[in-house]
């Protein structure tokens, strides 16, 4: 296991601001706090070469907890164990292990071209110039670069500097590669690429790849495995199809007929019904899809049917909304 | 070896990146040039017919002020950068990488900072020389002078740091610096030189931390003596140690401060 967390707790004080000035003045001599438990039993581990998506709504403890896994925090219990060290102790020597990528905050120097912020980051984490050479030339054949990559970081597009980002959080060859919003802000075309080349760059190297998104194209296209958390705890843990086939045990039918939907079972809701089309949605913990489809086609002249699972989106915001699987089913 | 020079290059990025808002900058300091001409025009009134004051001619005098400001206009106020990164949390990132959050921060400072005292010495050079002619013993002192020039710049990072950390602790750290500025204006001689305060507080004034910022730079620049420049440095070294051994104290007690931002 590269990531091995047991019991993991933390939560923090956070001042309660007192109302009016007697109330300020009260609070300046005796604070009140108020405790907020950002993450709470949470307990994971992850295969080398893993690439997982971890989700939740804003406020979740997402942060809290790759910062408890970088070590930039303490946990208050619990254990925490990256690549074999214990991240808070080593932190540095962890540094050199892990590559980050935020897409909200740069780590190019926005007036000199990627190559100088390549340079200064194989410094950073101690590399030679020789050293830092050799893997630049490498990145710069996985992500193409070689046509901007002496140009002055403010003139290339997001794609291209997104692109930058990446291989400049790839220069000291880390173990474990922490996305956070990688694809903010990119069109469809850029997005697609991106994600290919984080596959490409999971499957040649064997990178342990950790991405947070709200995006949830990238979680579906990219990770094998996700775990959504919700108030610092775990509400799902699984692969992929997994949570997309049985978690929401709920199929999208559309149908095209020739008359009016003659259609009424339990477990089915009709979502939309048209003079000759209709679209229902059929829970499978109480309706069996066999018998669905029987009835639909003994009481109706279908023209084309097409069954799909519930999107993605969907079933993400289900669960931020906290129905687990167990209240899925109810 | 490999720390400085990973400290180096990061200078070295910054100063290259900052070149960029040269122009920019240079074109702000028209304020300097406004500043120097108010000085002639007040010490000019004071000197009279008086040809010293102090044991400084009024050449001497404004020399001197255009090199404190030189030191002043050239900081890079990383007080502000440093509290929003405490605010945001962007921190947190910064605390991920294998360099050390103090010398990262000082690295860039100063690169930014000798980015901006390049033009402004330049500027000064060009406009004192017009208002009070030039100074004698000014190509014998320079080297000298830009040695505490620097060091006056990297003593000032270091408050800036220190200043910058306490918004660990309190959200709005501006006061702090406000306080700091006062007491380099003042008894850091950035105003007028030390030389002519009341005899009682010359002496405390001349070994205080705030005259290595000020003072001692542009003492040694306008009547340079092997003593002035060797007690400016001195003093500066002794400082910076202390202030550099403050910061990395500081941001120890920081660390356990550090909270979530951002969920």
């Amino acid at each position: 296991m590269i990531l091995d967390i047991k019991g993991l707790n933390k939560s923090f004080k956070s001042p309660v601001k007192a109302e009016g000035l007697s109330g300020r003045v009260k609070s300046l001599i005796k604070g009140e706090y108020r405790e907020i438990r950002a993450v709470r039993d949470l307990s994971l581990s992850v295969p080398r070469g893993e690439m997982l998506a971890f989700i939740g709504p804003n406020g979740a403890g997402k942060s809290t907890t790759i910062k408890l896994i970088t070590g930039i925090l303490y946990p208050d219990e619990g254990s925490i164990s990256v690549l074999g060290m214990d991240p808070h102790r080593q932190r540095k020597a962890l540094s050199l292990k892990i590559g980050t990528v935020f897409g909200q905050k740069s780590q190019l120097w926005y007036h000199l071209p990627a190559s100088d912020s390549f340079s200064l980051l194989g410094s950073i984490y101690n590399m030679s110039a020789g050293e830092t050479e050799r893997r630049v030339a490498e990145l710069k054949e996985i992500f193409e670069l070689g046509d901007f990559l002496d140009q002055p970081v403010r003139k290339l597009s997001l794609g291209q500097r997104i692109r930058c980002e990446i291989a400049a959080s790839l220069i000291h060859s880390p173990e474990i590669l922490f996305l956070d919003e990688p694809s903010i802000g990119l069109d469809v075309v850029v997005k697609a690429r991106i994600r290919d080349l984080i596959k490409r760059l999971n499957e040649e190297s064997g990178i342990t790849v950790f991405l947070t998104s709200h995006d949830a194209g990238d979680i579906e296209k990219l990770c094998r495995r996700v775990i959504v958390i919700n108030e610092g705890t775990t509400v799902w843990d699984g692969s992929m199809k997994e949570m997309k086939y049985s978690l929401l045990n709920r199929r999208i039918i559309d149908v095209k007929l020739e008359e009016e939907l003659n259609l009424d079972l339990p477990g089915v809701s009709i979502l939309k019904n048209r003079p000759y089309s209709a679209k229902l949605e059929a829970d499978l913990n109480r309706a069996d899809m066999k018998e669905v489809m029987e009835t639909l086609i003994r009481n109706n002249t279908i023209q084309d049917i097409n069954v799909s699972p519930i999107p993605m989106e969907e079933v993400i915001a289900h669960i931020y909304e906290g129905r687990t699987a167990g209240e899925a089913a109810e | 070896m490999r720390h400085i020079r990973k400290y180096a290059k990061i200078f070295q990025c910054t100063f290259r990146d900052q070149l960029a808002y040269l122009s920019a900058f240079v074109t702000g300091q028209i304020f300097f040039v406004v500043i120097i001409f108010v000085f002639f025009s007040l010490w000019k009134v004071i000197y009279g017919k008086e040809g010293l004051i102090a044991g400084l001619s009024l050449t001497q005098t404004l020399w001197y002020l255009t090199f404190t400001e030189t030191v002043e206009l050239s900081k890079a106020r990383i007080y502000l950068t440093i509290q929003n990164e405490v605010k945001e949390g962007s921190i947190a990132y910064a605390l991920n990488r294998p360099y050390s959050y103090n010398g990262f921060q000082t690295a860039r400072a100063m690169g930014e900072s000798l980015v901006k005292m390049i033009p402004i010495l330049i500027l000064g050079f060009v406009t004192t020389l017009l208002f009070v002619g030039p100074l004698p013993g000014y190509a014998r002192a320079l080297p000298f002078g830009l040695v505490l020039i620097t060091g006056g710049l990297l003593l000032n990072t270091l408050w800036m740091l220190n200043i910058g950390l306490l918004a660990f602790w309190t959200e709005d750290v501006t006061p702090f610096y406000w306080i700091f500025q006062k007491l380099i204006f003042i008894l850091g001689g950035m105003f007028f030189p030390i030389d002519f305060f009341p005899d009682w507080l010359q002496q405390t004034a001349r070994s205080l931390p705030f005259a290595f910022s000020a003072y001692w730079p542009a003492l040694t620049m306008v009547r340079f003596s092997r003593h002035a420049f060797l007690t400016g440095l001195t003093g500066q070294v002794v400082y910076i140690i202390l202030l550099g051994l403050t910061g990395s104290l500081l941001f120890r007690a920081a660390q356990r401060k550090v909270h979530v931002q951002g969920g």
